[in-house]
């Protein structure tokens, strides 16, 4: 109907307007849903091609893996909500995970916990003082605290593995509840709290108005360097939190714990619909961003195909995903 | 005023308070290298002999290649994350064509190099006709890449043929050729940016796409370039790279994307397009090189570089301000 109007008042565009139009929904279509039909269309294709995809076992690891992933990219989306980038986080979940494995008897786990805690906020608090205060670009102050945090790794380890996990934290990686890992019962119920927040309280209203104009809302009132900072501080917890789930179901810590993690997680929030220009997207496709990483990365595994094509895949990922988004901005603009 | 400015001939080299702001950040970095170059010599003499000098020069030549085409990039308004995985694909690449094909290893470099510029076309491309964001796009260029790298060898590769060693060995009087090539390849990229149409457009480009658009530039075709000149240059630099160490080393071109990011900020480029200039960029690469140098000599342990590196960077970027869009 409406298509029908547009070429009727504009008769000089009567061909290009309802096919551009066309092209803007398909394109609008893509990006709230094409996290989730490709997901489905994986696990169908796993269902075919390698059933063992479906093996409890396996099944198990898919659901940890896409926990301890989904935990970091709750921090992640936050952080692309206000038009920042973390390059920092897998620095943040190999520390964690060091640093909870020199703990070996885990009889001092509050200390330990505290200690990388405390890592976490003065990670987030640098990461957002760089970026509020010193107006370096995110991306350049998240790796340059990426390259300092590892670096600080390696010189810690000097290159040693730190060996395996406290019983304490194998017990988070491996536990569950009635039958539900518990990672995911923790990614969960971290992705409701972080939904409820950012849908229903002031500061997630100020998240998305940072991140669409951060101009309008500086003059509207919106304290943008203090949420700003928050949402880093927040993301670089959920990075801590990810870094314990991580290490406590893998049982063994090294330094290259996480490595994939940067890309992976913007990948996923990505591709689940997080604008990477600010201010839209949402905690449920960034979930289901995750889940899809996850099942391809696992697919490759489970169907024996050569390492490097989780790599590939990965990459191809974050530019179809960075493509329909980037269309989307361009065709799509005045759709609601 | 008016009467003052008249007399004044534009050649003339005056020192203002506004040309100084202007050139500020080159000049600081030039004030450091030499302030670096007195701290090395009162280290030890041998630092600061001629000898010791051309190594710098010879160590500078990866990553000045690389610096060059990012500023390219930076200054057209892009950034490219993928240099480093480019030229690890294109080492590698070499190194296992020439070990088990018996093509001539010019059509093998020249093939190198044609690869380097393919990967540049495609993030052009992406970027400039469906308006996807540079950095996400690059990244997982970068992403894929390291997986293709990964795909031709997972080890070190055989050595290469004799021949290959003389690209980095090969001398002419005191400086090794290679040194040379660089020298003119860093004169090339100057009078390109400041002296041809090209150079201005990359400027006008990054400082404004619309305006630069109104003016009739040819804003996507600007842009294209400067990634295929990245990454073409990433790919000498892998080509380079393999030349230095003889072997295809699996974690070749590892961290190049964010140290020529990091020299090309040093330098005065601004990361957000437009401004800043080439003379910046190289003593930034000049500076880099030569703390790694001093490390070196001081055997600081591998261990520690990347934490020291890291510090004085991150030191840097919360000292200056990183000059915003204004």
């Amino acid at each position: 109907m409406t298509i029908a109007t547009n070429a009727a008042q504009t008769p000089a565009t009567e061909q290009t307007a309802p096919r551009r139009h066309r092209a803007a929904r398909v394109v609008d279509w893509l990006s709230r849903y094409s996290a989730i039909s490709t997901t489905a269309l994986l696990l169908v294709l796993a269902a075919v091609l390698t059933p063992s995809f479906y093996d409890g076992g396996n099944l198990r690891t898919v659901i940890l893996q896409t926990s301890a992933l989904g935990i970091v990219v709750l921090g992640q989306t936050v952080v692309l909500l206000v038009r920042g980038i973390d390059m920092s986080v897998s620095a943040i979940v190999a520390i964690t995970g060091v640093a909870a494995a020199s703990n070996k008897g885990g009889e001092s786990l509050w200390l330990t916990l505290g200690l990388v805690i405390l890592i976490g906020i003065v990670v987030g608090v640098v990461n957002g003082l760089l970026i509020t205060w010193r107006k370096v670009p995110p991306f350049i102050a998240t790796f340059i605290v990426f390259i300092v945090a590892s670096g600080g790794l390696l010189a810690y380890t000097r290159g040693q593995t730190s060996g395996s996990a406290p019983a304490w934290l194998r017990n988070l990686g491996s536990g569950s509840i009635s039958g539900l890992p518990l990672p995911f019962i923790v990614w969960i119920v971290m992705g409701a709290v972080l939904l409820f927040v950012l849908k229903r309280t002031i500061w997630g209203r100020h998240v998305y108005s940072v991140g669409a104009a951060p101009e309008a809302s500086r003059h509207a009132g919106v304290p943008v360097a203090l949420v700003t900072l928050s949402a880093y501080v927040l993301c670089a917890l959920c990075a801590v939190v990810g870094g314990l789930v991580y290490s406590g179901y893998l049982g063994y810590v090294d330094r290259n714990l996480g490595t994939n993690i940067n890309l992976n997680s913007i990948a996923a929030a990505i591709v689940g619909g997080v604008a990477f220009s600010g201010g839209r997207g949402s905690v449920v496709g960034a979930a289901v961003g995750a889940v899809l990483l996850t099942v391809l990365t696992n697919i490759v595994v489970v169907a024996n195909l050569p390492i490097y094509w989780q790599l590939i895949a990965q990459g191809m990922v974050l530019i179809f995903a960075v493509t329909i988004s980037g269309l989307r901005d361009r065709w799509a603009r005045n759709l609601p | 005023m008016t009467s003052t400015t008249i007399q004044k001939s534009p050649r003339r080299l005056e020192i203002s308070a506004a040309r100084l702001r202007r050139h500020g950040p080159v000049i600081f970095v030039y004030a450091l290298v030499v302030v670096l170059y007195i701290v090395a010599c009162s280290l030890s003499p041998a630092l600061g002999q001629w000898s010791n000098l051309s190594e710098i020069l010879r160590q500078s030549i990866v990553l000045g290649l690389v610096t060059i085409g990012q500023v390219y990039v930076l200054l057209g308004g892009g950034i490219d994350m993928s240099v480093g995985m480019t030229a690890r694909v294109v080492g590698l690449g070499v190194a296992v064509t020439m070990g088990s094909t018996s093509i001539p290893p010019f059509l093998v470099i020249i093939g190198g190099l044609v690869a380097g510029a393919v990967v540049g076309l495609i993030n052009g491309l992406f970027i400039t006709r469906i308006g996807a964001a540079p950095f996400i796009v690059t990244l997982g260029m970068m992403g894929v890449l390291s997986g293709v790298a990964l795909a031709i060898t997972d080890g070190p590769t055989d050595v290469v043929p004799d021949f290959f060693f003389t690209i980095y060995d090969a001398t002419l009087g005191p400086l090794p050729i290679a040194v040379i090539a660089m020298a003119v390849l860093w004169a090339v990229a100057w009078f390109v940016l400041n002296r041809t149409s090209f150079g201005r457009n990359v400027y006008a480009v990054g400082g404004s796409a619309s305006v630069a658009r109104l003016a009739a530039i040819r804003v996507h075709r600007t842009q294209v370039w400067t990634y295929a000149a990245a990454g073409v240059l990433a790919a000498i630099a892998g080509i380079f790279l393999l030349a230095r160490s003889g072997v295809g080393d699996p974690t070749l071109g590892q961290g190049l994307e964010f140290s020529s990011i990091v020299a090309a900020a040093i330098g005065g480029v601004s990361l957000y397009g437009g401004r800043g200039s080439i003379v910046g960029a190289l003593g930034a690469v000049l500076l880099v090189t030569m703390s790694g140098n001093i490390f070196d000599f001081l055997h600081v342990s591998g261990y520690f570089q990347q934490l020291v590196l890291g510090i004085i960077v991150l030191i840097g970027v919360s000292v200056y301000r990183t000059r915003g869009r204004q």
